[in-house]
């Protein structure tokens, strides 16, 4: 088992580099795909199926498609690889060849044919080593996977972290045992309401600028 | 699987093995058919020609095309193969009825109201990424979308205010005739109603116009 971890990790860090240095944006958009499916399985042995849920249909499928939607849009790369009419001017000076060359102009060239990687950026490399330093020191401080036995022990002792008040009063407050429902519905029910209006600003505003008024 | 039981294309575009320019790949889009399939699957120009060289290819990109050749253009199908169509017509009901069950389970199992919005509307996604996001758009009602997230923001908030009078305060569930858990079911229902509705009409309007021209105001 600690082997499937070991490999979901490895092909999460790899996956991450790929994403970062390779100008090939829509190998990129499916790598972050695979990348985000890979931290849904880790989810699952993190024992939290409901983040995992949530990370797969979210991060995995609507994310990607509206990639790929904005890519379309912008640059005229469909998800099948072939281009529409406007060729920009670069590849038509040099036509698609297999990688290797390097693009001269800074300019991101979509879709097949740019091969090769981004230089990397070594104030922003400090920058993300600065932040991963405290991040995995607080990794360290956190409690094993599904101790149960500890909150409960915790929670008798008074120490009343936040989550051993979840987990052990859920089941008497509201009469079902998923802690998570009842933090997002019964205990925080204020902070989804607050979720749920800003999703519907957001789908109003989407309405208001692409100026649909014949939907409504 | 041969060719006749592909219904997806029809008899003469497969007959010829090319498109006709002057059939309209949408007409019975516009017809009031309520079944997703028959859009004709048409092939772009550029899919017809045989590989050609880099010199040829990039002479046919430097000549500006012609413009009544572009409005005979039908719009660009996202996916032409039948394999991902028939899956995604058999998959579809499945996907609706495992996000039904992720909302109205999520008390007692995982899962819950924005997982179950979220993969209920990934299965219209699957649609629109099998058959075309322009088709999807026409086959789908988007007063309905709209009022998907309408009636769930109307009912979460309605049911949040009415705290205050049936209960002490503010989304105090405990007041009502049901059971909390039924209250917190039926306030499930309304947040997977506003994801659903979001997300899909999120994608859809914004990919209104992949492969042809938005019709909603100028180009961006």
């Amino acid at each position: 088992m600690i082997w499937l971890e070991l490999g979901l990790i490895g092909f999460v860090i790899l996956a991450a580099l790929y994403v970062a240095f390779a100008r090939d944006v829509v190998g990129t958009i499916v790598t972050f795909a695979g990348l985000t499916l890979a931290i849904a399985v880790i989810w699952v042995l993190l024992a939290a199926p409901d983040v995992a849920l949530i990370e797969a249909a979210v991060g995995a499928g609507v994310t990607s498609v509206l990639f790929l939607i904005a890519l379309k849009r912008t640059t005229g790369i469909s998800a099948s690889g072939d281009d529409d009419e406007t060729v920009s001017a670069a590849e038509t000076a040099n036509p698609t060849t297999d990688g290797g060359d390097v693009v001269t102009d800074s300019t991101e060239t979509a879709g097949d044919g740019s091969g090769g990687f981004h230089p990397l950026n070594f104030p922003a490399a400090l920058l993300v080593a600065a932040l991963a330093i405290p991040l995995g020191y607080t990794f360290l401080s956190l409690d094993p996977i599904g101790e149960t036995a500890a909150v409960a022990t915790e929670y008798a002792s008074g120490d009343t972290t936040p989550y051993a008040f979840y987990l052990e009063n859920t089941l008497e407050d509201t009469g079902f045992p998923n802690a998570v429902v009842a933090v997002l519905v019964v205990y925080r029910g204020l902070d989804t309401l607050g979720e749920l209006i800003v999703a519907f600003a957001a789908a109003v505003s989407i309405l208001i600028v692409l100026k649909r008024e014949d939907i409504l | 699987m041969t060719d006749d039981d592909i219904d997806d294309v029809p008899s003469d575009v497969e007959a010829d093995g090319g498109q006709d320019a002057d059939e309209e790949p949408f007409a019975d889009a516009s017809s009031g058919d309520e079944e997703i399939h028959g859009y004709a699957s048409e092939t772009p120009d550029d899919a017809e020609k045989p590989d050609l060289g880099a010199q040829d290819a990039a002479e046919d990109a430097t000549v500006k095309p012609d413009l009544e050749e572009i409005a005979d253009d039908p719009p660009t199908v996202v996916t032409q193969s039948p394999v991902v169509k028939t899956a995604a017509r058999m998959l579809t009901p499945f996907v609706v009825v495992f996000g039904i069950y992720l909302t109205l389970f999520g008390t007692s199992l995982p899962g819950g109201a924005f997982q179950g919005g979220v993969v209920m509307a990934s299965a219209i996604v699957l649609i629109a990424l099998s058959f075309g996001f322009e088709p999807t758009r026409q086959w789908l009602d988007g007063r309905a979308l709209a009022g998907l997230f309408v009636l769930g923001a109307g009912l979460f908030g309605g049911i949040a205010f009415s705290g205050i009078v049936v209960g002490d305060a503010m989304l105090d569930l405990e007041g009502y005739p049901l059971s909390v858990e039924d209250m917190v079911k039926l306030v499930e229902v309304a947040i997977a109603a506003l994801v659903s509705g979001v997300i899909v009409g999120a994608v859809i309007w914004l990919a209104s116009g992949v492969g042809d021209e938005p019709d909603g105001g100028e180009s961006l």
